[in-house]
């Protein structure tokens, strides 16, 4: 890990509260600390999002209607209207890795964002293994690895039960799904418990969690040693996720921006979905503005999954829905698809609003917004809907839609012509400055990048 | 025994849905035949089976779930932990098992927050591993020494090398310099919970060194510990017991006799019990959050009821298979239940006047008409039902893999898999008829809906019926490839009594054993292992502690082949 200027530590403030004021966000302004060599006004960091909803969307009312240009936003993506400029709507691109190999449907999600086939396996009710590949996050998490102390962030909101290839979007490698945190008070206690301990206490927690570290390290190394294949392979990676926290810990004297506060409880449950989010979103945003990671993604439920949003007066769950085609469900998926349009919004507001240099926290950043499916009553796999949000640095020219191939919405999905994910995937390693992947996942499925 | 009819019903079926009970799809790339799992081996026929060589599958040192972790630290400490808090497991099949998925970062974390906790509490009542003052050891130095060599061994499963005494003396001197002996002793515990050899099934063998071709040249035999651990696992899904450890020092389970004489042992032992409960909750499907049900549809139901249709199901298996020294047959048709007040109001019962168990529940007898064993339970039917109505496909799908060994593919990209509108004048094998009509859905759905149907009598939520809407409830049923069970019934209770009389669901059984105790997917290479114990199971009658002590002292039990690094495909 390379060093970073660590301040002593601060006294509490509210940064959240003071981004939801919106007219404070002004006084934020130091609070993004500078790396080596960044501290020239103009040069920020630049970091990405992945943002999955699930169960698809109800595609005839997500097209948008226009050209590159000149284009309306339909009325799935309305609420994106006061971010209109800031994003590019993707019409065309198609999961595709999910038609060949093992799955089908929501198990996409395990292709969307690796571009490789699943494994041969058995889940129980997911008939298949784990993606074959390393996520597009975490190749960019690995490119970036040492400037911050988090490589990625992987957040979730009600990703509960089993870890199968339904619950995970991020892989580190073939099989090697990364777990999701759906509680933000743990990831609260993660990013930011250690500064407001006791100095004191805190010393002595560091000096005993390095010293058992340093034991269990010893152990690792010693036990490793005698096997091999698969099992030393994953006593490595044992290793090497042990060394990084220990790398946070001998580093862990405080950050020098403000702590979001947290309320003082909230219930993991259905009806408190979209304040889990919200809070997820605050810590997000709060991680990126304290530099501790550029990396991170925000699972909105499992793939065939979904809460019951009781708020709205529903009392189906929302997988169930997308699966309905009359009244009151098509009304009641609306509104389920609208929502999750308003949290895209809702975070590209939440970084908007912290400055950098004479623009925001969303001119270097970039947001992807898609769903491992298409129509949800129809589990087509083609022409999933994509939108990207933010600049990245000005990579991104924004506030366009794009429609790739020929889609025309039908129950058969043919071939289109249309662009593969894994195109979308080599675009956003270029975007954020990784510009020699030439291919990402399966390379039959690349042409090079979209943007 | 006759392996190859799986081979059979794979040409059956031709390409809309291949169904095979052979090796497990997980195998892919290590197994020797290389490709699709339900293909592999198909030319073979039936398996040479020589007396002497034992092949077996590779497999990959596991996690442990977090069961295995909460039984552990009970075991260890009587302390509970809240599963919960614990990372996620993944799946074999329907079986929890950490085989692939490094622990990453946020799961380390996990684990450290969960040893430290714990050792706070062990740190107060040190007494939780060993009384110092009971033992005659007044020093606190001398204390500790014994406290680590107690713990080191229960925790890591085998007594501890000199470098790990020295690190845990270590830790134990670096807490005791920040706040005394007690703290010394929670360091020494956080560590031990951290350390691979808790966390890991980490299992240490020789190698056997034979001639390729001859046998498993990469399979390594365990040694006395690490087969105390597997038995431990298996009987009890918890670490081993002194008495167990000391058998393995003293060489016992290196006799057939000793071998036999500990798992007699072990499944006479309470955790026994535990771990069948364990295995059926998971086998059945009930681990997982109760799916959503919609109130409308079913008032009686209430998700409060969720833990005892959880918590009875494991019970009734337990006490079929450790109180009665029961059968498959027993378990599949048995009417008995354990249930609470609302459960027992649930299925239409009276509560006995005579005490509840230490869990709760109270044994009734279900109406013999309206369910038998397993399959019947409301927790079964509710877990396998949809928000509204029943799930036939979903029942179907069940019945064929899990007491089939059949597995299902998922249904195709493309495909409108919506379930069909609720219509009171329709039956459900109307509203699902385009199944059975269409080719495209007929190939995968005549395997599944047919067998589905004969649930027809428990709603979605589990509760028995005898209407659907405006109309009679029509259960009939019909079982299509399979091995000896083809033909048409009535309900899910004579599917029931069919199933439990066949060679494929006891071979099924077997499997499902088999793969839970060795913690891997099945491979081609362990179907020898397979045909010998399905013999051993028929010869006692199914009875379902035979199967497990024959898996316990099988050669496969006692071997084990390292999985090799899977290619890299980026």
């Amino acid at each position: 890990m390379s060093p970073r200027r660590f301040a002593p530590p601060h006294s509490r403030r509210s940064f959240l509260a003071a981004l939801g004021l919106g007219a404070a966000a002004g006084a934020l302004a130091p609070f993004v600390p500078l790396l080596e060599g960044e501290a020239r006004p103009g040069s920020f960091p630049r970091r990405l999002v992945l943002f999955h909803t699930p169960n698809g969307t109800i595609f005839d009312e997500w097209r948008c209607a226009g050209t590159e240009h000149d284009w309306s936003l339909s009325p799935m993506l309305a609420p994106l209207a006061s971010r209109k400029q800031d994003v590019i709507v993707l019409d065309g691109v198609d999961n595709v890795a999910i038609y060949s190999g093992p799955g089908a449907g929501h198990s996409g999600i395990g292709t969307l964002w690796t571009g490789t086939e699943l494994q041969e396996g058995d889940m129980h009710d997911v008939p298949s293994g784990w993606a074959n590949g390393i996520s597009v996050d975490q190749l960019i998490a690995n490119r970036l690895e040492g400037q911050t102390p988090f490589k990625s962030l992987e957040l979730g909101v009600r990703v509960t039960n089993n870890a199968t290839v339904r619950s995970r979007m991020s892989y580190t490698g073939p099989a090697e799904p990364l777990s999701i945190d759906s509680d933000p008070f743990n990831v609260f206690d993660r990013l930011f418990a250690d500064a407001e301990l006791d100095p004191l206490a805190l010393a002595e927690q560091r000096e005993a969690r390095l010293g058992v570290i340093a034991g269990v390290e010893a152990e690792l190394e010693t036990l490793g040693g005698k096997l091999s294949g698969a099992d030393q392979h994953k006593l490595e990676q044992h290793l090497d996720n042990l060394r990084a926290i220990e790398a946070r810990i001998e580093n862990s004297v405080g950050l020098d921006c403000a702590i979001p506060s947290m309320p003082a409880e909230l219930a993991l449950n259905d009806p408190n979905y979209a304040a889990i989010g919200a809070l997820q979103m605050d810590l997000l945003t709060a991680a990126f503005a304290c530099d501790l990671t550029r990396v991170a993604s925000i699972m909105w439920c499992r793939e065939a999954g979904g809460p019951v949003f009781s708020g709205f007066g529903h009392v189906d769950n929302a997988h169930w829905l997308s699966h309905r085609k009359e009244e009151p469900y098509m009304s009641q998926r609306r509104q389920i698809h609208t929502f999750y349009a308003e949290q895209f919004v809702a975070l590209l507001d939440r970084l908007a609003a912290v400055p950098e240099g004479d623009g925001s926290m969303l001119d270097n950043t970039v947001v992807v917004w898609a769903s491992a499916i298409c129509e949800s009553t129809a589990h087509g796999s083609r022409n999933i809907p994509v939108v990207l949000g933010g600049r990245c640095g000005g990579y991104f020219e924004t506030g366009r839609y794009l429609r790739y191939g020929s889609f025309t919405g039908s129950p058969k999905h043919a071939e289109h012509g249309g662009r593969t994910n894994n195109d979308l995937l080599i675009t956003l390693c270029h975007a954020m400055g990784q510009t020699d992947v030439e291919t990402f996942g399966n390379p039959g499925y690349c042409t090079g990048p979209l943007l | 025994m006759d392996t190859s009819r799986c081979w059979t019903l794979c040409a059956l079926l031709g390409a809309g849905c291949y169904v095979g009970v052979a090796t497990d799809p997980g195998e892919r790339a290590e197994s020797d035949t290389g490709g699709h799992a339900s293909t592999g081996g198909e030319d073979e026929g039936e398996p040479s089976c020589e007396a002497g060589v034992t092949e077996l599958g590779p497999g990959a040192m596991a996690r442990l779930t977090r069961l295995e972790y909460s039984h552990a630290v009970r075991d260890l400490f009587e302390i509970e932990v809240p599963l919960d808090e614990l990372p996620d497991d993944e799946l074999l099949g329907p079986f929890s098992a950490n085989l692939d998925a490094p622990p990453s970062e946020l799961e380390l974390e996990a684990y450290m927050d969960q040893a430290e906790a714990i050792a706070a509490a062990v740190a107060e009542q040190p007494e939780r591993v060993l009384d110092c003052a009971a033992e005659g050891i007044d020093e606190p130095d001398a204390c500790a020494d014994a406290f680590i060599e107690v713990l080191g061994r229960r925790a890591y499963r085998r007594p501890l090398s000199d470098a790990q005494r020295t690190q845990l003396r270590g830790l134990y001197e670096l807490g005791v310099a920040q706040g005394g002996p007690s703290r010394g002793l929670e360091l020494v515990t956080t560590a031990a919970l951290e350390s691979p050899h808790f966390l890991y099934h980490v299992e240490i063998g020789v190698e056997l060194g034979v001639e390729p071709g001859t046998g498993p040249s990469e399979a390594l035999r365990l040694d006395a510990f690490s087969l105390a651990a597997r038995l431990s696992f298996f009987l009890w899904r918890s670490i081993p017991d002194d008495a167990l450890l000391d058998a393995a020092e003293h060489g016992e389970l290196d006799e057939p006799a000793g071998l036999e004489a500990q798992v007699e042992r072990m499944l006479d032992d309470p955790r026994a019990a535990r771990g069948s409960a364990a295995m059926y909750r998971q086998w059945m499907g009930l681990e997982g959050e109760f799916p959503d049900k919609s109130s409308e549809s079913f008032p009686a139901y209430d998700p409060s009821l969720a833990p005892a249709m959880r918590e009875g199901l494991g019970r009734f298996a337990a006490a079929i298979i450790h109180d009665d020294g029961g059968s498959m047959a027993g378990l599949l048709e048995d009417p008995r239940a354990f249930v609470d007040a609302p459960l027992a109001s649930y299925y239409g019962v009276e509560l006995p006047p005579d005490p509840a168990g230490d869990d709760g529940l109270h044994r009734v007898d279900l109406p013999g008409d309206e369910r038998a064993g397993l399959l019947t339970r409301a927790g079964v039917m509710a877990m396998h039902g949809h928000f509204n109505q029943t799930a036939p496909v979903q029942r179907g799908r069940f019945v064929r893999e899990a007491l089939l060994c059949q597995p299902i593919p998922d249904p195709p990209p493309d495909v409108d898999d919506t379930p069909p509108a609720l219509d009171p004048d329709l039956s459900v094998r109307e509203r699902f008829a385009m199944h059975s009509s269409e080719a495209g859905c007929a190939s995968c759905h005549t395997l599944m809906d047919p067998i589905g149907f004969a649930f027809e009598h428990y709603d979605g939520a589990g509760r028995y019926r005898t209407v659907d809407g405006n109309l009679a409830v029509d259960a009939s049923g019909e079982l299509t490839n399979t091995e000896d069970l083809d033909g048409s019934f009535y309900g899910a209770i004579e599917l029931s009594e069919r199933l439990s009389d066949s060679d494929q669901v006891r071979a099924c059984f077997v499997r499902q054993y088999l793969r839970f105790a060795l913690v891997r997917p099945l491979a081609a290479e362990d179907d020898c292992t397979l045909a010998a114990l399905e013999e051993a199971f028929a010869a006692s009658d199914d009875t379902v502690e035979a199967l497990m002590l024959a898996v316990a002292t099988s050669e496969s039990f006692r071997l084990r082949r390292p999985r090799p690094l899977p290619e890299e495909s980026n």
